[in-house]
């Protein structure tokens, strides 16, 4: 449905629906009213009329009753009298005169007691015997009204009302009749006031017949009888009165009904009224066409379709300037639309209207043009992406080939590989220690005869499994796991030698010791991609260490207590030297100074076994530093002052605390001390420092002399085992060859590094770092 | 004259220490292990005693432990002085914890050192 006719087609629709409501409700609102004013009108009508005709009925009633109350008609009944006879005449004159001066009675009437009539306008009947009337019987009793009838002896449509004629002496004598024609009523109907064209208003009698014309038929008198819904209203009424089953004043009020719209005995639709009278049983009717009443109404339901449709019209021209108002511009946008979605991006729909609509189609025109700048984009970008993807595929082609030539190379690199591997399974096997093979993700790839001889394990059980599963490598002494050797070949990428005192399980669950180490395995990258780890079993060895620890241990102590002897005997024999020649003097000397010797070497001797047999125990302990240097340099002092030497510690922190190894300490600086002593010429300078490093969790302990120095050549190897300074050796000729070496094995369990710097024949400088707080360490036995 | 306790299993270096400091005139007298030291300690009431670790019977350890628990308090505040062999530096700490009032290396230290401090705890010259 197009827009327009969306916006049409509603408008038009809502208008036609409220004016017709309100026509259709104008129109039966009108009728409603004018079917009230002619009901009233109806009602007014009818009641004034039988009011009237009431009147009429009393006047003439009252008439009568008047002129039978005269003494001239009761003197007739005199019959005593001898003026009888002149009364009879008198009376009958005065009929005569009555008749001619009253408009409405037509004949009037003297009866006597026996029905005769004894006087009468009609002079034909005087003498006529009416004793059989109903006229005359009623008019005995009271005044009486005889309904409507047709006077066969006059032929005039009449009436009759009768009076009893009184006298004072006795009674009732005679009855006056009088006779009114039914035309004089005539006049009363005539009055249509109130009532249109068709309005009409008759009488009928309690019988239903029509006693007064009717419109179409004036012979209507008593023959024609009316039917209608109206007069059974009225006949209901007249029986309901007779049947006096409604009190009086319920009759008064009950003589008349409401207008009510129904078919008359014509056939004609009308509205009627009715009224019935209070002397007679007569009922007064008024109709009128229901054409005629609402002809008004139909001029104005044709008015009111006229005016709808104009209405209408208007509104249909209205919703249509607004739809086309409205569409125009949209379809404008449409159309241009249809011409960008057929590729014309160059078109304007450049709308002028300043509403929503406009605003749309600048936006429209707006988004055209981005589009075709973003299709200009897009079609630049494709055009570059397409070129490069030519040249990738042209990459790809070439790379392709490369990666061919490369398969080729590879595949005679693999014969290759796999001679070189058949040549080191040979090797493998014939290696006298265990040895396995670990790739980068710690599975086993080769795996010796010795490995699985040692280990317990067979090759097909390990291979390919992750030697953490199978390999257990532990501490002795905890139990803990042991493999950081392994572990640290491959974060470290250097060999690791296994620590002192594995244990391996083996497959069968004893423990064999195990010593070696393991290396890493690095591609032509340097990359680590495994880890070779060789191992024997080192039953043998540690067992052997063990005798010779304990052998050491036992035999130095029990070394001592003889030197001590020897060398307390010699000081005695020393002391008293006088008594001895020169020359045996000098030999106790030398069997003094040998026996200390011998002690110091035991000293030395201990410390390395217990060093190297890993059974030395660090225990942190509080030290003021600087105080306790200052008391090994006292014990120095005759040694330097016999040299002259001058041995300063003046550069060091007031106090330092420390927590270390106060045999571990005192070692290193007993050793550094006494060797700058030793090595250092007569009237040489020794300075000592302490420092605390940047850190603050390490100081730096520094000796400095301007002794000897260790020759270049001896520098690499100084820290090593019974290894001397060739100079020294001259010196001193005495010298294990262990100090420096403990040296540097207690700065390393102390956590702390040594170094020198030295020059022959100047001086050497040794610089020792160590942690302010040293880690514990349960090795059994201290330093001596 | 001043009375010195030596407890000392090994009798060279014993007598050697008796000859030592009966140079200075005191009077030495000598128990060769802990058990009879400690008797002769509680009789005699020396004026110092010199004790020995490594002895039979009651060691120097156990030893000094009894003396310094002696219900005389005369015992109890002997001074005592520890003789041992290097190698024990651990025992060594032990005994001044335990109330001993110095120490001395037997190997390390001349005699004439020992008399000595001796002579100073003493306060004799």
């Amino acid at each position: 449905m197009k827009i327009r006719t969306k916006i049409i087609l509603p408008i038009v629709f809502t208008a036609l629906v409220v004016l017709s409501a309100a026509t259709f409700y104008s129109y039966f609102f009108n009728v409603k009213t004018l079917e009230i004013v002619f009901s009233e009108h109806l009602d007014t009508a009818v009641s004034s009329r039988t009011h009237h005709i009431d009147t009429f009925l009393e006047s003439e009633k009252e008439k009568i009753k008047m002129i039978a109350s005269s003494l001239i008609f009761k003197r007739v009944f005199d019959e005593d009298s001898l003026d009888h006879d002149t009364y009879i005449i008198e009376a009958c004159k005065r009929v005569d005169k009555i008749i001619e001066t009253d408009s409405t009675i037509y004949e009037l009437s003297v009866l006597g007691t026996d029905g005769e009539i004894l006087c009468s306008s009609s002079k034909e009947s005087i003498g006529l015997d009416k004793s059989d009337t109903d006229y005359f019987i009623n008019g005995l009793k009271e005044t009486y009204i005889k309904d409507a009838y047709y006077s066969e002896s006059t032929g005039k449509n009449s009436m009759a009302i009768s009076t009893p004629i009184m006298c004072e002496k006795s009674g009732c004598l005679g009855v006056m009749v009088s006779k009114i024609e039914m035309s004089s009523l005539n006049n009363i109907l005539s009055d249509k006031t109130g009532l249109k064209e068709t309005g009409n208003i008759y009488i009928i009698n309690k019988d239903g017949y029509a006693i007064t014309p009717l419109q179409t038929n004036d012979g209507a008198f008593l023959k024609t009888k009316i039917d209608s819904e109206n007069t059974r209203n009225c006949l209901k009424m007249f029986s309901d009165r007779e049947e006096e089953t409604l009190t009086q004043t319920e009759i008064m009020h009950k003589d008349h009904e409401p207008s009510i719209t129904y078919i008359n005995h014509e056939g004609v639709k009308v509205i009627g009224s009715h009224h019935i009278t209070h002397l007679i049983n007569w009922c007064v009717i008024a109709e009128i066409d229901e054409s005629e009443a609402f002809a008004s109404t139909k001029d104005l339901l044709k008015f009111s379709i006229i005016r709808i449709t104009i209405i209408l019209f208007l509104f249909f021209v209205i919703a249509f300037l607004l739809a086309k108002n409205i569409s125009e511009p949209i379809t404008k946008l449409r159309l241009g639309t249809e011409i960008i979605k057929k590729g014309n991006l160059n078109y304007k729909v450049g709308t002028n209207s300043k509403d929503e609509i406009g605003a749309l189609s600048r936006d429209f025109d707006e988004m055209t043009l981005a589009i075709k700048k973003s299709q200009a984009e897009i079609d630049q970008k494709v055009k570059h992406q397409t070129e490069e993807i030519i040249q990738k595929q042209k990459n790809i082609e070439d790379q392709q080939l490369a990666i061919l030539n490369v398969l080729e190379d590879v595949e005679n690199e693999k014969k290759l590989t796999e001679i070189e591997r058949d040549k080191i399974d040979t090797i493998l096997h014939s290696i006298g220690d265990g040895v396995f093979v670990v790739d980068k993700n710690k599975k086993i790839t080769i795996f010796n005869e010795i490995a699985e001889k040692i280990s317990g394990f067979t090759k097909e059980e390990v291979l390919g499994k992750n030697y953490l599963d199978i390999l257990k490598f532990i501490h002795e002494k905890d139990r803990t796991p042991n493999n950081d050797f392994i572990e640290k070949a491959f974060t470290l990428g250097k060999i690791q030698a296994m620590k002192n005192h594995t244990l391996l399980i083996k497959k069968d669950k004893t423990e064999v010791p195990v010593a070696d180490s393991s290396a890493p395995i690095k591609d032509s990258s340097g990359k680590i991609i495994g880890c070779i780890i060789v191992f024997r079993d080192a039953s043998a060895e540690r067992k052997a260490e063990q005798i010779k620890s304990d052998f050491v241990s036992i035999a130095s102590h029990q070394l001592r207590t003889p030197l001590t002897g020897i060398q307390w005997v010699t000081e005695r024999l020393l002391k008293n030297s006088n008594s001895l020649p020169e020359k045996e003097q000098q030999y106790v000397k030398d069997i003094n100074l040998s026996s200390k010797r011998l002690s110091t070497l035991v000293d030395s001797l201990l410390n390395v076994s217990r060093i190297e047999g890993g059974k030395i125990t660090i225990k942190p302990e509080k030290i003021e530093l600087i105080d306790f240097i200052k008391g090994y340099i006292t014990e120095t002092n005759p040694l330097t002052t016999n040299k002259n030497i001058q041995l300063t510690f003046d550069n060091h922190p007031e106090k330092l605390e420390i927590l270390s190894d106060r045999s571990g300490i005192r070692n290193i600086v007993q050793s550094l001390v006494s060797n700058s002593i030793e090595y250092t010429p007569q009237n040489g300078k020794i300075e000592i420092s302490v420092e605390e490093t940047e850190t603050k969790d390490s100081f730096l302990f520094k000796v400095k002399d301007s002794g000897i120095g260790i020759p270049k050549q001896n520098q690499k190897t100084i820290f090593d085992k019974f290894t001397r300074g060739e100079n020294a050796q001259q010196v001193k000729t005495d010298g294990t060859g262990f100090g420096l070496y403990i040296t540097k094995q207690t700065t390393d369990l102390l956590g702390g590094t040594i170094r020198f710097e030295s020059e022959e024949n100047k001086g050497t400088t040794f610089f020792v770092t160590l942690p302010k707080i040293s880690k514990a360490r349960e090795g059994g036995k201290s330093f001596v | 004259m001043k009375k010195i306790l030596i407890i000392e299993d090994e009798p060279i270096l014993s007598d050697t220490i008796k000859d030592e400091l009966e140079d200075s005139e005191v009077e030495v007298i000598q128990a060769f292990n802990g058990e009879e030291g400690l008797k002769m300690a509680q009789e005699t009431i020396p004026d110092i005693i010199l004790l020995d670790i490594v002895m039979p019977k009651l060691n120097g350890i156990e030893t000094l432990k009894k003396l310094k628990a002696d219900p005389n308090p005369t015992v109890k505040n002997i001074p005592v002085v520890i003789l041992t062999v290097h190698g024990d530096l651990k025992k060594i700490s032990n005994t001044i914890e335990l109330g001993a009032k110095a120490y001395f290396i037997k190997d390390q230290q001349s005699l004439s050192e020992i008399t000595k401090t001796i002579k100073d705890i003493l306060h004799i010259s």
